[in-house]
């Protein structure tokens, strides 16, 4: 008797066409009509897209929320576009039909997946266009991540013109720590980034740098002057602790909560006000607060990188791990099943687990160059990599998220890592902006 | 099987068929990267039929082990 393929196996057998036309174009509509009303998209068009209509092109975005598919797909209409995604959503059941129907090219994120390369190629050899997003996740911070190391060989490889869109106000839309949806405005703004000629003039690295450019983007910079606001329903600072955990005053970390509009830190009761414009506002006298989230992020994660880089740095925490499903999807939009705890520890060394899953004796060691970050699947709480090509998602028992996130990121750049940080801002900046 | 790849990688390469044989080596001899490794890949599955798991890229180096291996992909299909 055969045997039964696993819904991992039956994916990576599949050899993908361009996105069929019908039911990519109705769910394009689909997506006019839900959201963009809703979220008040405007499309701003730099180029003539008549010239690239029906041909075959790249298109590459800043990845500003979970809602880009509907602030991307309608810009481009009626030409269909095969998207790239997280593998994992392919096995979440709300999602996994409709990636399929819609030839959506699964990628695992930050280790190499040569399956979902092979299928960019086949796509654009038959005539197709697809959408990247380089940074391999949504926005954490409401700006960019540099894009994955490859990047710019993989556009150079394809040799097929790059078109991009710079969408603005998409994370202040659906925040990486609270995804409540906040409408205001996303202005959606689509060009030529390079040529088929620039691309085979320039070299790999001359394209990774020039993308990194163009795709930047910072939601909070760009709010002070659009003054766009959002509505957050009196609960603009729900769960940013999970972003935010250092206090800019104590320097304490983990020590930060919020509710409402505020954020305050317990141990030395600094406190700030954010409201729907997205401005940060000191509370007391004493309160010692940056001028806005992305600028109180950059001089955590300069914090976090101190500590990464002293000595005898070790993060260590009990977590529970999830995995994929073998067979059948996750329900009630689950990022994965939790099939195991353990010990997860970060040091020099790299990552490091010890437990169980599924009952029997699990360990990995991750060394930190082959560790650039994590994905999150939705928000804050959680975070993913593959070991081995396995999908294994880490649950952490305190809010800790974003600092492993941060310390991995840190780690991996201060031992060799190939992916650095091409955004960090100098200290002194930081400093002067509160 | 061996001569359809050879095609594939004369053409991708743009090089004499004559110059290719099963030792090949792609990295060394063919001077290619990851990605034109993949190409090629994505051409022979498509003309054979089977899918190449990505584990297996890493035990692809000449030829020979890429004719081998989708024979016996065949095989078990």
């Amino acid at each position: 008797m055969a045997e039964k393929l696993t819904e991992q196996k039956k994916l990576e057998q599949r050899m993908l066409t361009p996105a069929p036309k019908l039911p990519y174009r109705f769910m394009a509509l689909l997506s006019r009509v839900l959201y963009c009303k809703k979220f008040g998209v405007k499309f701003n068009y730099n180029i003539d897209l008549k010239q690239y209509r029906g041909k075959s092109y790249v298109v590459v975005s800043n990845h500003a929320s979970r809602y880009d598919h509907a602030f991307t797909a309608p810009a481009f209409f009626p030409d269909t576009l095969n998207y790239v995604v997280g593998y994992n959503e392919f096995f979440r059941s709300h999602l996994a039909g409709l990636l399929r129907t819609l030839n959506v090219i699964p990628k695992k994120n930050f280790v190499p997946y040569p399956y979902s390369v092979k299928q960019m190629i086949r796509v654009i050899r038959q005539g197709g266009r697809i959408m990247i997003m380089p940074e391999g996740m949504s926005s954490i911070s409401g700006a960019n991540q540099p894009c994955a190391v490859g990047s710019g060989q993989l556009l150079k490889y394809l040799g097929v013109p790059v078109l991009y869109t710079k969408i603005s106000g998409g994370y202040l839309t659906s925040t990486k720590y609270c995804l409540d949806d906040r409408p205001g405005r996303v202005e959606v703004t689509v060009d030529l980034l390079l040529s088929a000629e620039e691309l085979s003039r320039m070299s790999e690295e001359e394209i990774q740098q020039y993308l990194n450019e163009k795709l930047y983007h910072d939601d909070y910079e760009w709010n002070k002057t659009a003054k766009v606001r959002f509505k957050g329903k009196n609960e603009m600072a729900k769960n940013l602790h999970t972003l935010l955990f250092w206090c800019p005053k104590c320097k304490k970390m983990l020590t930060m909560k919020s509710e409402g509009n505020t954020i305050e830190c317990t141990a030395c009761g600094n406190k700030a006000n954010l409201n729907e414009y997205y401005e940060l506002t000191a509370q007391g006298e004493d309160s010692l607060i940056p001028s806005t989230p992305k600028v109180w992020f950059d001089m955590q994660r300069s914090e976090v990188r101190k500590m990464v880089g002293s000595d005898n740095f070790e993060l260590k925490e009990n977590v529970k791990i999830g995995t994929l499903p073998e067979y059948g999807f996750l329900k009630k939009q689950a990022t994965s099943e939790i099939t195991g705890e353990g010990t997860l520890i970060l040091n020099k060394s790299g990552l490091h687990f010890k437990g169980t899953k599924k009952g029997e004796v699990f360990e990995f060691d991750i060394a930190p160059k082959f560790l650039p970050t994590y994905g999150m699947c939705t928000d804050v709480s959680r975070f993913y990599t593959f070991v081995e090509g396995q999908f294994i998602e880490f649950y952490p028992e305190k809010a800790s998220a974003e600092l492993w996130m941060m310390a991995t990121e840190e780690n991996h750049r201060l031992n060799g890592g190939a992916w650095q940080d091409c955004y960090l801002k100098n200290e002194d900046a930081c400093e002067t902006s509160m | 099987m061996i001569g359809q790849i050879i095609e594939i990688i004369a053409q991708q390469k743009e090089v004499d068929p004559s110059e290719i044989t099963g030792e090949t080596d792609f990295y060394n001899d063919l001077e290619m990267n990851s990605l034109d490794v993949v190409s090629c890949v994505a051409d022979i599955e498509e003309l054979s039929g089977v899918s190449i798991p990505d584990d297996k890229f890493t035990d692809i180096h000449t030829v020979n082990d890429l004719a081998e291996l989708i024979e016996q992909l065949q095989k078990g299909k």
